[in-house]
């Protein structure tokens, strides 16, 4: 794949990078009343809102406050959290991890169980091993994740006593603590993943089942099963990839609820602990940052589908 | 058949049927067929789109697709019926002693694939045979089949190649572990007149290298004149003649074949008006009425078509039919 | 019968039978909803201290919660929340999408390139996180709700539009730019629209069904008017009694799952029915 490409999806991916920074930077801004008198309460003085203001640099135009704030992003300095008044960089940047160990994990348990299930369920349509897929695929698609994670947190923590209720290990320091603890939370976000992802590969398969090329397969000798996993299996997972990839938004929105119910130090917790205490830089920061990540990720999952499908050479 | 004589026939296929079972309700597409193939024969199989031939060819490997499935007869191939084998079996054959390609070869293509991991397939799924010696053997098949720079093809992707070489890849998999029979499904259809003509030339020196007997399905006279050596003539799922090539074209004894060889312009000869058949060919549904299924559109036709059903009887030496009033068409 | 006609009979009849289940629920729960103060046996704020966390009973078919309300009364009127945000939420933003849709579509150009451009960066923001960034800097309240969740979902229609408008361009604008000089832009509406309105009517059900999640999320963490008893708050306040009282958390997931379910299947059925490009094989 050429680096010309490459070089053609990046440089596209900017106007929309501006958007997201502007969308972000005037989140400060889009606070009713004064940022600063926000921050400090309404009982602040005069001269302590005119401080903080000039402080924070609010009395200059907005246009070189957005061009500041961009220079300093870049450079890694968010700025500082006003509760703890701990670079923002700094706290992301711990808490990263933990969130894409949860995410990651979740895609990988999703796709375990939907790319095995959607082959049957195409190669076997119509059989109960068909209908059972599209039901569970049906009522996975409509179960809220979090109600979900709590359903599984009653059956298997209360009820059966078997896995944790909540709290967390990284499984950087115990991987096998760490795992105990992210059984539950993974399996909240990742069968409603793998719901999704289950329908896509069902469908790309009966798409594939009746291309020429699977018969041309028979022809040479190949058993039924033979066909369908060598010759369809790579063209199927394309949309597959590509769902997961548009999904990956709503996995990142899904682990800001299942880190609050799990008690999972990670950057969802970040944020929402950032919003109920009105740490507005902070807010910022994160939000940002999941924005690119997720810009990332799709950009990442574009490629991956030049990769599989050499007719797209943009 | 006396079973301790061996069949002369590579392929003895008799009283074949094909039916699809829509909505409760039984069609046959290929109705009680029954021809022979013979070693390194080029037998044509004419008819209009929708008279069950293509049918009538994957039922040969056992490849109907669904809802359709074979429904009665048998295919002796090398004096062993094909109906009796297990899909094991069959996998064994296919591909590698009964080939058979079809006509778009964009689609019949794995679009994924680069040309010398598709080739290679046939060769390591029949023969026991390290990876270096299928790349060999799939370089020597893209050249027995006229492919110019075979080391570069097999790094190329499908839509990469032109039609005729993509047919031609298709032929260097179908030919490549040198099996009895080729099945040629509609293979030039869809190519354009001189890559159709390269193929058939291609076809022509596989008959004779490798004393291949092909299964050519077309709805183009003028390809069965060029390349065959017998011909049947297919109308709504049944046979109605068979014969040489020669003594089909110089003495076509059903109406059907007659008209259809008469809708043929001439280049020499002046045309005031084109010969059609009137009418249509029936869908499946439609069968049920006549006995003969071409009598609607007949013009010799009578009453005992409308309710006996022809039988292939034997016209002259080699030259069968079936049809109650043969012979009374070419006037 | 082989796969294929077990198939064709299962499905025409399925098909059918599966849509209408999914627009009975949503009928059934829109009926629930409007009907709430006759059909709940309590009202949903009214507390019974010395019933707090009793199990389900025949008094209290849902239990009651750790200040004795009756839960099945708070699921009932939860209804109301739920299907006031999602239908707004889907109304709104189909509206604004499609008419933006159409602007950009039809006029191209620079306001073409900035208006999808700000589409593709509000796209870059998971919906969730979106919606949690602009409640917190509006504040959290049923109305802030409803317009956080609309932004999040305007890009949704606004795409699908455009791109209607960008296929209907280039097929009818020759014969329209000849057949009326004037009135194009009406003759755009005439063609475009209706070609828009099937893929709108199946977007709409999906964003309805994500707007019940979305809702149910955002109160679940908190967001959203307090006072009002909708299921996600309810959930919420059904986690620190996970022990004692699971009913509390069990039921209103029930409910939305049933309404989402109804949307899908909504949607799925619809999807059927005006999409003939896809083969029924």
């Amino acid at each position: 794949m050429s680096f010309s490409y490459l070089f053609k999806r990046l440089i596209a991916i900017i106007p929309v990078l501006v958007i997201v920074s502007l969308i972000t930077f005037s989140f400060i801004h889009l606070i009713p009343g004064d940022p600063a008198m926000a921050l400090l309460g309404i009982n602040a003085t005069p001269a302590q809102i005119n401080a903080l203001r000039s402080e924070m640099g609010l009395d200059q135009p907005l246009v070189l406050q957005y061009f500041n704030w961009l220079l300093r992003t870049f450079q890694g300095d968010m700025g500082v959290s006003y509760l703890s008044g701990r670079s923002i960089f700094q706290s992301v940047i711990e808490r990263l991890p933990h969130t894409l160990v949860l995410a990651l994990l979740s895609i990988f348990l999703s796709v375990l169980i939907a790319i095995p299930s959607g082959i049957i369920a195409a190669a076997r349509q119509n059989s109960i091993s068909d209908r059972f897929v599209m039901l569970f695929s049906l009522i996975g698609v409509s179960v809220p994740s979090f109600w979900l994670g709590i359903m599984l947190v009653i059956l298997f923590a209360v009820k059966l006593q078997w896995l944790p209720a909540s709290g967390y290990v990284s499984i950087f320091e115990d991987f096998s603590q760490g795992i105990y603890y992210l059984i539950l939370p993974t399996c909240s976000l990742a069968i409603v993943l793998a719901a999704v992802s289950a329908r896509m590969m069902r469908a790309s398969m009966l798409e594939i089942l009746r291309q020429d090329y699977i018969r041309t397969a028979r022809a040479k000798g190949l058993s039924r099963w033979a066909s369908i996993l060598k010759h369809g299996f790579k063209n199927s997972l394309i949309p597959v990839v590509t769902v997961i990839g548009i999904n990956f938004g709503w996995l990142l929105g899904g682990t800001v609820v299942i880190e609050t119910i799990f008690g999972i130090p990670g950057m969802g917790r970040l944020v929402i602990y950032s919003i109920m205490n009105r740490d507005y830089p902070m807010i910022q920061g994160v939000v940002l940052y999941m924005a690119v990540i997720y810009m990332l990720v799709n950009l990442l999952v574009d490629i991956l589908v030049t990769a599989l499908d050499s007719r797209i050479r943009y | 058949m006396n079973p301790l004589q061996p069949s002369p026939y590579l392929l003895d296929c008799q009283g074949l049927s094909v039916t699809f079972r829509i909505d409760g309700r039984d069609f046959k597409a290929v109705n009680n067929v029954s021809f022979q193939l013979a070693r390194g024969e080029v037998l044509g199989v004419v008819g209009e789109s929708g008279c069950g031939k293509s049918m009538m060819a994957l039922a040969q490997l056992n490849l109907v697709p669904e809802p359709g499935y074979v429904s009665g007869g048998r295919i002796l191939f090398q004096d062993q019926d094909l109906r009796a084998k297990t899909e094991r079996q069959m996998q064994a054959i296919r591909g590698n002693r009964i080939s058979m390609i079809f006509q778009e070869p964009m689609t019949s293509l794995n679009p994924v694939f680069r040309i010398g991991r598709q080739v290679a397939e046939v060769f390591l799924k029949h023969q026991n045979i390290s990876r270096k010696e299928a790349g060999e053997l799939t370089l020597q098949a893209l050249e027995d089949v006229g492919i110019p720079a075979p080391h570069k093809c097999v790094n190329d992707y499908p839509h990469q190649l032109s039609g005729g070489m993509r047919q031609r890849v298709m032929i260097a998999m179908a030919i490549g572990c040198n099996p009895d029979i080729l099945i040629a499904d509609e293979a030039t259809t869809a190519l354009d007149v001189t890559i159709q003509a390269q193929i058939l030339e291609l076809m022509k020196s596989i008959v004779n290298r490798f004393d291949m007997s092909i299964l050519f399905i077309t709805h183009d006279l003028g390809l069965v004149a060029e390349l065959c050596d017998r011909v049947v003539v297919m109308y709504a799922g049944k046979i109605v003649e068979t014969a040489t090539v020669t003594d089909l074209f110089d003495n076509p004894v059903h109406p059907y074949t007659d008209r259809l060889l008469k809708s043929i312009p001439k280049i020499d000869s002046p045309v005031d008006e084109l010969t059609i058949i009137p009418g249509r060919v029936p869908n499946l549904t439609e069968l049920a009425r006549s006995f003969c299924p071409f009598e609607p559109r007949c013009l010799i036709s009578s009453e005992v078509c409308r309710n006996v059903s022809p039988e292939l009887q034997k016209a002259e030496k080699d030259h069968y039919v079936s049809c109650h009033h043969y012979g009374e068409a070419t006037s | 019968m082989t796969n294929l006609n077990r198939y064709r009979f299962y499905r025409s009849i399925k098909s059918n039978k599966l849509t209408l289940l999914g627009f009975a629920i949503i009928i059934i729960l829109t009926v629930i909803a409007l009907a709430a103060p006759f059909i709940a046996p309590f009202d949903p704020s009214d507390v019974h201290i010395t019933e707090r966390l009793k199990n389900p009973d025949l008094k209290y078919l849902m239990g009651t919660d750790e200040y004795g309300r009756d839960i099945f009364s708070r699921v009932i009127f939860g209804t109301r929340v739920s299907l006031q945000v999602s239908f707004l939420v889907t109304i709104i933003s189909t509206v604004i999408g499609t008419v933006i849709g159409l602007w950009s579509g039809y006029f191209g150009g620079v306001s073409d390139f900035i208006i999808m451009r700000t589409i593709d960066g509000l796209m870059s923001f998971p919906a969730l996180l979106l919606s949690l960034f602009i409640m917190a800097a509006f504040g959290s309240s049923t109305t802030n709700l409803i317009l956080a969740l609309s932004i999040v979902f305007i890009p949704n229609s606004a795409r699908l539009t455009r791109n209607a408008v960008l296929t209907i361009r280039e097929l009818e604008y020759v014969e329209s730019s000849r057949a009326c000089g004037a009135g194009t832009l009406r003759i755009m509406f005439d063609h475009i629209l209706p070609n828009c309105i099937p893929p709108l009517i199946i977007n709409s059900t999906v964003v309805f069904g994500y707007a019940i999640l979305s809702e149910a999320a955002l109160s679940f963490l908190g967001f959203g008017d307090s006072s009002i008893s909708s299921w996600g708050a309810i959930l919420s306040d059904g986690r620190d009694f996970i022990f004692q009282a699971p009913w509390i958390s069990i039921y209103p997931g029930i409910a939305i799952s049933i309404f989402v379910l109804g949307a899908n299947l909504t949607g799925d059925g619809l999807r059927d029915i005006l999409d003939p490009r896809m083969e029924k094989i």
